[in-house]
């Protein structure tokens, strides 16, 4: 995918990119179950994410969460067009749904075990948030984020169970994909985390954190009820 | 179960696949039932196809109500829940199993930013220090005007190495690059790597990158 370093030479052919991917981005919001929209939008994220990877040096894993959510409900489409069935198709969006949810979680899973298989339980040591808090922020600034970022690194015993929470959140993403109620537990925690994040450095998952506000609540249960609620009051 | 009876419950459920016949007015189509043996159902549901074994009574209170009954509704929501687990835990298994397998290409990613302990005694950030001593992000300040060229690549002053984060470096090395800005009312600063102790973080070390002018942003 290196080759895509000459996308970032020149402004035409992102841009073709990006349009064609917004459009069909677009088509695929509309039809949920339009799986070669889907996956050209999957290619032309890809596409400028390696090409933005490229011209940075860096890969930025925000940008891999969309990716690991859209594969996981076009996986589900996949599979049910392989299959013979066409029934059900509503059902099918369902399944999609759980299938993009299980891509998200895979995400924080893949994390943990990152973690787990680099460092094993030495990354629980206050060392790993110190150095993170110190090289992003250099521990600057009056606000409260800043504050608390200090009293962070000062407290051995408040690094440790941050990092503990972090990892618990983490794996316990496991359970995410398969019960609402897990959805809405899990999700709240990784929500916690990433919020957390932000309030303490500048690191921001702002598509993890859309993701997850979108895939861990019951909306449609919740938006059904919010006007009987007005027309009570 | 009489083989009459019984070719007549084939017979509901062939029409129950078909989509016709036997079933009340607003009821939902259920799933396609075929007997593969004893004890073992198929069921496909949406395309996907799967087993569940043990599940015939269930099944068989299905096909037999003539009304959609509360268990056979349980039955097909079991059946479906577990269609729906096998399908959830095959996405998270192939995304985890190919990211670990390959590594980070897109759309896969192991995300293991972060997961390496330090191993370096130290974390340091670049910083610009005023006339009091007070530290300021070096990108609070434009049009830098210092007494060398800021290299920000030095190994770290202190003993043994440092950890730092790559892009934050190199957003301070533009910062520190915006000469040409006109700066109005020039400030004395003094641009540091400060170092932190990983193991002590009351311990800081600054080592001097160069002294500068340059205004507040």
């Amino acid at each position: 995918m290196r080759l895509v370093l000459a996308l970032g030479g020149a402004w035409l052919a992102p841009s073709l990119l990006a349009a064609v991917g917004a459009g069909a981005a677009l088509r695929f919001a509309r039809r949920p179950r339009a799986l070669g929209a889907g996956a050209l939008a999957l290619v032309a994220h890809g596409a400028l994410v390696e090409s933005l990877a490229a011209v940075r040096g860096a890969r930025w894993h925000n940008y891999y969460t969309v990716a690991a959510a859209l594969s996981g409900w076009l996986a589900v489409l996949a599979f049910h067009r392989l299959g013979e069935g066409r029934e059900c198709e509503g059902a099918v969006e369902r399944l999609a749904e759980h299938g993009a949810a299980a891509g998200l979680a895979a995400t924080y899973v893949g994390a943990f075990a990152s973690k787990l298989l680099a460092s094993g339980a030495s990354w629980l040591s206050p060392a790993e948030l110190r150095a993170l808090l110190i090289g992003q922020t250099g521990l600057v600034g009056d606000g409260p984020g800043a504050a608390v970022a200090r009293a962070i690194v000062s407290s051995t015993a408040l690094a440790t169970a941050l990092l503990a929470f972090v990892a618990a959140a983490q794996l316990s993403a496991l359970a995410y994909p398969f019960t609402a109620r897990a959805r809405a537990a899990v999700g709240t925690a990784l929500l916690a985390f990433h919020l957390g994040t932000l309030a303490l450095t500048p690191v921001f998952y702002s598509e993890a954190t859309a993701l997850l506000l979108a895939f861990s609540y019951p909306w449609p249960t919740l938006l059904a009820r919010a006007p009987k609620r007005r027309a009570r009051a | 179960m009489s083989p009459p009876e019984a070719t007549r419950l084939r017979g509901k459920v062939a029409a129950a696949s078909r989509g016709r016949g036997g079933r009340p007015p607003g009821a939902r189509r259920p799933g396609r039932l075929s007997d593969h043996g004893p004890s073992v159902w198929s069921v496909r549901h949406c395309g996907i196809r799967t087993s569940l074994r043990g599940a015939r009574a269930s099944a068989t209170l299905d096909v037999m109500a003539p009304q959609r009954t509360e268990t056979a509704e349980r039955a097909r929501d079991a059946l479906t829940h577990w269609i729906r687990v096998r399908v959830v835990a095959g996405v998270l298994l192939t995304y985890l199993t190919v990211s670990f397998a390959i590594g980070d290409a897109y759309p896969f990613s192991t995300f293991a930013m972060y997961a390496e302990s330090p191993r370096e005694p130290w974390a340091s950030h670049v910083l610009a220090l005023d006339e009091r001593g007070a530290a300021h992000e070096v990108a609070d300040f434009v049009g830098y005007r210092c007494d060398r060229a800021p290299d920000l690549d030095r190994p770290f002053c202190g003993a043994g190495r440092d950890r730092r984060v790559g892009y934050i470096d190199a957003e301070a090395a533009r910062a520190l690059a915006t000469r040409d800005h006109a700066a109005a009312h020039p400030r004395h600063l003094r641009v540091v790597r400060r170092g932190w102790n990983l193991s002590s973080p009351d311990l800081t070390l600054d080592c001097p990158i160069a002294t500068c002018e340059a205004s507040a942003r």
